[in-house]
């Protein structure tokens, strides 16, 4: 794990995973709120 | 030498675009709002051009340099900062705003809740706080100036706080966004470049962490150096808050939202700023940890990455960091500037000491603004220069805690009232300085962006009950920003209803001859 306690690699290196995610979610969700909205 | 004439290149480049743009400024919505034209790409740069300012080059890295890991608090929450702002705001004040007809985020803050009283409080904590970040930024361009070029930091500060406001003066909104999105391109490219080059000399996030431990072990704990802030989660969770949701009140960011082409615009930004945040975030503070081990004697922490950048890695290699701070100080400190300088000029001349004010008139008003801010923060950084992680956590928390509340409640909560979004500005600002000033982190083991938050929100649920519903304008707005629709089953349902009706009103035109 790059030389860190387990702690500190979870805590903190695996963000940007988690943001990443998040980013495709909303995307989709704001996609499908879009499409509701607009009654297809 | 080669530093000085990249730097040149650079402020010429970015003047010619400020220039190119600002000559399409032509109604006041232009020159606030840049006419409400801006697309996804350049939402994106722009929001998170400038949201990382010289903060992340001087107070970032410093507090890695001394604490470690610890730092990461702030630098995990900021990643997901522009994300959380676009997907939580975006879409409804982007449409909330061209529904009330609002031009700056104050003014949109009194429309909605209707209160002028709101608009005397929020530009009085907005041109406060905004010229307080501002002076961050002056002397991160400073000390900045003062390693690379070895001028005296009187003189750097000087030159450094001319070119800013001379830049800012030159346009409008729609320059400044465009030469944010460039300026993003370049601190995204300068700092993954040296980031890379800094990786390389020691060997590796392995081989730092490894020369890290040797050093002392509690470099590489969650705690910081010596568990300073052991088990201390209030203190961690509101370092993850702060710049995770502390965007949502900033006025020069949320501005982004109501300039937007459209409400879609929003979650193609979303995944832009996302990306961005990713790769240029955590560089900074892990040239903070690698500083620890390629400069362990630097005095100054703040100046570990313009260190490295002129003792390790010289050439070319300063001289894109260089630019790179520089146009991390430059996307900041106008973005400040111009906002301030509006709220000022719209909010507080415009609105109540010369309502018939001309776009000249306010323009100048708006200069005046960014010149006195000029001539104290020099005065200030001169006679007795706060650091630069200070005054910017300390005003970025508290205009987050002021405006945090009242900008959500807005588009999510259509009783939300002026009570309680008043209740909630000033107490969020209050515990904010109080907590800061009383350094009651310390004893409470309570981080004081969360400390204003908590009471932020806890005022307006108590106040929000004692004023009056808005008006039933104000809720129908607030609907439609939340895109609110009839659900598919009503509208069928209504169309059966009105059936009969309508075919007797179509017979009865039929009969009379009023239709084919």
């Amino acid at each position: 794990m790059f030389g860190m306690p387990a702690a500190s690699f979870w805590w903190f290196l695996s963000w940007p995973v988690i943001w990443a995610v998040l980013a495709i979610l909303v995307y989709i969700k704001m996609t499908r709120e879009e499409r509701s909205e607009e009654g297809e | 030498m080669i530093e000085k004439i990249v730097f040149i290149v650079y402020l010429a480049g970015m003047l010619f675009i400020g220039y190119y743009f600002s000559r399409r400024d032509e109604t006041l919505e232009d020159y606030l709002l840049g006419g409400r034209t801006i697309g996804p790409a350049v939402t994106a740069l722009t929001m998170q051009s400038t949201s990382m300012s010289g903060y992340m080059f001087m107070g970032g890295p410093a507090l890695t340099f001394k604490s470690g890991w610890f730092g990461f608090w702030y630098a995990t929450g900021d990643v997901g900062g522009g994300l959380v702002n676009l997907a939580i705001l975006g879409k409804r004040m982007r449409r909330l705003s061209q529904i009330l007809g609002a031009l700056t985020p104050i003014e949109y803050l009194e429309k909605r809740y209707e209160c002028k009283a709101i608009t005397i409080i929020g530009s009085l904590i907005s041109i406060v706080f905004l010229s307080c970040y501002v002076i961050g930024q002056f002397i991160a361009s400073g000390k900045t100036l003062e390693t690379l070029t070895g001028w005296p930091f009187a003189v750097s500060l000087l030159i450094g706080v001319g070119v800013i406001i001379g830049y800012t003066v030159s346009g409008g909104y729609l320059a400044v966004c465009w030469t944010d999105f460039f300026q993003g391109i370049i601190m995204v490219l300068g700092m993954f470049g040296i980031l890379i080059m800094g990786l390389s000399r020691v060997g590796g996030l392995t081989g730092l962490n490894n020369a890290l431990g040797k050093m002392d072990p509690t470099y590489l704990s969650l705690w910081g150096k010596g568990l300073e802030y052991n088990n201390q989660w209030g203190v961690a969770l509101g370092a993850l808050l702060i710049y995770a949701i502390g965007y949502m009140g900033l006025p020069h960011v949320v501005v982004r939202h109501m300039s937007m082409k459209s409400p879609k615009t929003a979650k193609v930004a979303a995944v832009y700023s996302t990306i961005w945040n990713i790769l240029f975030v955590y560089s900074p503070y892990v040239l903070g940890l690698i500083g620890i081990a390629l400069l362990p004697n630097l005095k100054d922490p703040e100046m570990v990455v313009p260190a490295l950048a002129h003792e390790v890695f010289p050439g070319i290699f300063s001289a894109l960091l260089l630019t790179a701070i520089m146009a991390a100080i430059m996307s900041t400190a106008d973005s400040l500037l111009m906002q301030a300088g509006s709220i000022l000029a719209r909010d507080v001349y415009q609105r109540f000491f010369r309502p018939n004010a001309s776009q000249k008139q306010m323009v100048f008003v708006s200069r005046l603004l960014v010149f006195a801010v000029g001539v104290f923060g020099i005065i200030l950084a001169v006679l007795q220069p706060p650091t630069v992680f200070g005054i910017v956590v300390f005003a970025f928390g508290t205009l987050g805690d002021s405006f945090i509340v009242p900008y959500i409640a807005a588009v999510y909560y259509e009783k939300a009232n002026k009570v309680g979004a008043l209740a909630a500005m000033i107490s969020g600002a209050i515990t904010n300085i109080i907590w800061t000033a009383g350094a009651l982190d310390r004893t409470t083991a309570i981080h004081p962006f969360l400390a204003g938050l908590i009471v932020s929100a806890v005022f307006f649920v108590i106040f929000n009950r004692f004023g009056r519903d808005p008006s039933q304008e104000i809720k129908d707005a607030v609907r439609r920003a939340m895109g609110v629709r009839i659900p598919k089953g009503v509208e069928s349902g209504i169309s059966a209803m009105m059936a009969p009706e309508a075919k007797a009103v179509a017979r009865f035109l039929r009969e009379e001859g009023v239709t084919a």
